[in-house]
This record gives C-alpha cells, structure tokens and sequence, in this order.
C-alpha cells in the first residue's frame, strides 16, 4: 500500500472513531437523562394514581361506615333508601375524570357503555325511577352533596373539604393503606 | 167457529222465538256491559300505575334541583363564574333537565275509547292531570332551551348564564312540586273508583322498599 492510500486509510479510521465516539458520549448523554427523568416522571404518575376515592355523604344521613358489600348495593341502585327512610341521591362525576375510572372498575365492576346500558335497562324495567345524578367538578359534587338530603358522591381524598361527612368503607377511611378504593 | 189446531203451536212458537231473540240480545248487552267495565277498569289501573311512576320519578329528581338552586344562588353571589368552562363545572347542563314523564296510559285511552266508559269526574281529573304535565315539559323545554342559549356567552358574561339558570331553576322546582301535587290528587280519585269497583289498589306511592339483597351483575 503506498504511504499515501496510508495516510488516507488512517485518516477515514480516525473520522470514523471520532464520529462513533461523539454518537457514542450523545447516546451515553440521553441515556443518562432517560434514567434520570423516568423515574420522576413514574413516581408523580404514581402518587396520582394511587390517591384513594373518598365516599362522602350529606352530613344529615345517619350513616358513619358502610361494608363494600352494601356500597356496591348502593351504588348499583339495588338499595334506594337510607336505614333512617331517607332517599338515597347518587351523584357520579362525569366521564374523564379519575376517580370515576376507579369507581367503575372498583365499585360497579364496568366499562362506560355496559355502565350506561346498566341504568338504561334498570329504568326500564322501572326498577328505578332515575339513573345517578351527574356532577362535572369536585367542587360541584362536594357543594351538591352538602345540600341534598340523602346524598352520596365520591371525590379524591384530597378534593375533601373540612366539613365533609366521609364514610369508612369495611372500617377504613381514605388514609389507611389497605382502603379498598385506591 | 173452531180454532185450527196449528194457530196455538204458531202462538208457542212465537214466543219462544220472541223469548229467545230477548235474551241472545240480552246476554249481549251484558256481555258488552262486561266488556266496557274490564275496559275502564284496566284503563284505570294503567292510569293509576303511570301516575305513580311519574310521581316517583319527580320524588327522584326534585331533591337534585333543589339543591342545584341552593348551589346557584351560591355561585351567582360570589360572582366567580367568567368563563363557559366554569359554568360547566360548577353547574352541568344536563343536571338542568326535566325529568321524562309518561302519557302512554293517556294515548292509549283515548285511541281505545276507554274514557268513554269512565264518568265525568275521573276523566275531568285525568284530563287535568295530563294536560298540567304537557304544560310542565313545553314549559321546561322552552325554558332549558334559553338556558342553553345563555350559557353560550362570551368570558366575562357569566352572571347572565347563572342568573338565567337560575331563574329556570325556579320554575321548575315550583312546576314540579305543583305536578306532584296534582298526582297525589288523580291517585285519590283513582283510588276511591277502583276500590267502589272491589278492584284491590296496589298502594305504593309511599311505601318505603325494604333493603334487598345483593344482587349484583
């Protein structure tokens, strides 16, 4: 090989390398970054996810603690009065929103359209008079529960307000850890 | 002169035939008589049980406007409603909706001829009855359908959106608590008919059902 055809194999070798070492340190780079930002994003992802479902009812209903059995029972629409005779009001949040997807896989065990195919049969068979009230904001759900005697609603725990009426579901409030609506 | 013989059988024969024909038409007036009191009673009955339904569903969503309106007065004295976004949120337009009632038990009279057979007081308080529920959904209508024009505003006019929402609210709340009134009146009248004709009145307007058990899908 003449020092020439050399000079130039080395040279495209020495490009190459310095080429694959700044590909290499520009991965290594956003490699490094990915690793540091997974994990922060995961862990606020998480501390949203796993914020329990409160159930709040009217301060005026004569109830402090309900099995999930008989939560079920109400929320399906299968129980419509209070112990005390009372009528049981059911607001439920509006679709899109968190705490209604817990809701449904948790309590009703239901996508949306079985959800709505559900009230639409019990009405017709008139087991019902009325489907769930439909609220579009904790705030209106929390202002709405406050004033209807009777009423039931579930909110994040942390959308409760001070004078909220929160239930202990199987004995547990929204801060223990085994709190089955989470 | 002596009578012929045949003359007396003819006589016999006649009044039978006669007696006969009477009673065929007899049996069937009764029959039809029959008829027309099964008629009225089961219009009746159908009358009496969509009554209640739609008793029950203005009990199931009277307490939601009521609160609705007490949440209203709220949101229109702090004046924060500025956008449709929050007049969303805070109000819904689908919670300012009449409730749906029936009037199949009416049609179905009225395309039958049943009121026909019922006297004048029972249809006067069924016509009444009907003709304040049509007032009361042409009513809500009309009126749903200006707060729905009203809660498209520009930012900044949302006083007016809540004010009419408002305003809606109350008419509302009052129609129905008049309605429900006018059912409670139709049922007794209905009551006391179908009891006068020894039929047995289911009376479940204010019974309270007793808590079930689970039965879950």
């Amino acid at each position: 090989m003449t020092s020439l055809r050399k000079r130039n194999c080395i040279a495209r070798i020495l490009q190459a390398r310095t080429l694959h070492r700044g590909i290499r340190r520009l991965l290594q780079a956003v490699f490094c970054a990915a690793i540091f930002c997974i994990p922060t994003h995961f862990a606020a992802a998480q501390s949203s996810a796993r914020q329990p479902v409160a159930i709040v009812v009217n301060p005026k209903t004569n109830v402090t603690d309900l099995s999930f059995a008989d939560l079920r029972r109400i929320f399906l629409g299968q129980q419509q009065f209070w112990p005390d005779r009372s009528k049981v009001t059911l607001l439920v949040r509006a679709p899109v929103a968190r705490e209604r997807a817990v809701v449904l896989d948790e309590i009703y065990r239901m996508d949306e359209d079985q959800f709505r195919q559900y009230w639409i049969g019990k009405m017709f068979r008139a087991e019902i008079a009325g489907g769930p009230k439909i609220v579009y904001s904790s705030d209106m759900a929390m202002n709405l529960v406050d004033v209807i005697p009777g009423s039931i609603t579930f909110v994040l725990a942390s959308a409760v307000t001070g004078n909220s009426k929160v239930l202990r579901i199987d004995g547990k409030l929204p801060s223990d850890p085994r709190y089955p609506l989470k | 002169m002596r009578k012929p013989a045949w003359l007396a059988e003819v006589i016999v024969q006649s009044i039978a035939v006669t007696v006969s024909i009477l009673l065929a038409l007899w049996v069937d007036q009764w029959k039809q008589q029959r008829a027309a009191r099964d008629l009225a009673i089961l219009s009746m009955s159908n009358f009496a049980t969509e009554i209640r339904q739609n008793e029950a569903r203005l009990d199931d969503v009277l307490p939601y406007h009521e609160g609705l309106r007490s949440m209203l007065k709220q949101v229109e004295s702090s004046h924060s409603i500025h956008t449709q976004a929050q007049f969303q949120d805070a109000v819904g337009i689908d919670g300012l909706r009449p409730p749906s009632l029936l009037q199949t038990a009416w049609q179905t009279a009225v395309a039958t001829g049943a009121l026909t057979h019922l006297d004048y007081e029972t249809v006067a308080a069924l016509s009444l009855t009907y003709t304040l529920q049509d007032q009361f959904r042409e009513d809500s209508r009309t009126g749903f359908q200006s707060v729905m024009q009203a809660s498209d505003f520009k930012p900044g006019e949302g006083e007016m959106a809540v004010h009419s929402a408002d305003n809606y609210l109350r008419e509302v709340v009052t129609s129905e608590n008049d309605l429900r009134a006018t059912y409670a009146q139709a049922e007794e009248v209905l009551g006391k008919k179908l009891k006068g004709m020894n039929v047995p009145v289911a009376d479940t307007t204010h019974a309270v059902p007793q808590p079930q058990p689970t039965t879950g899908p």
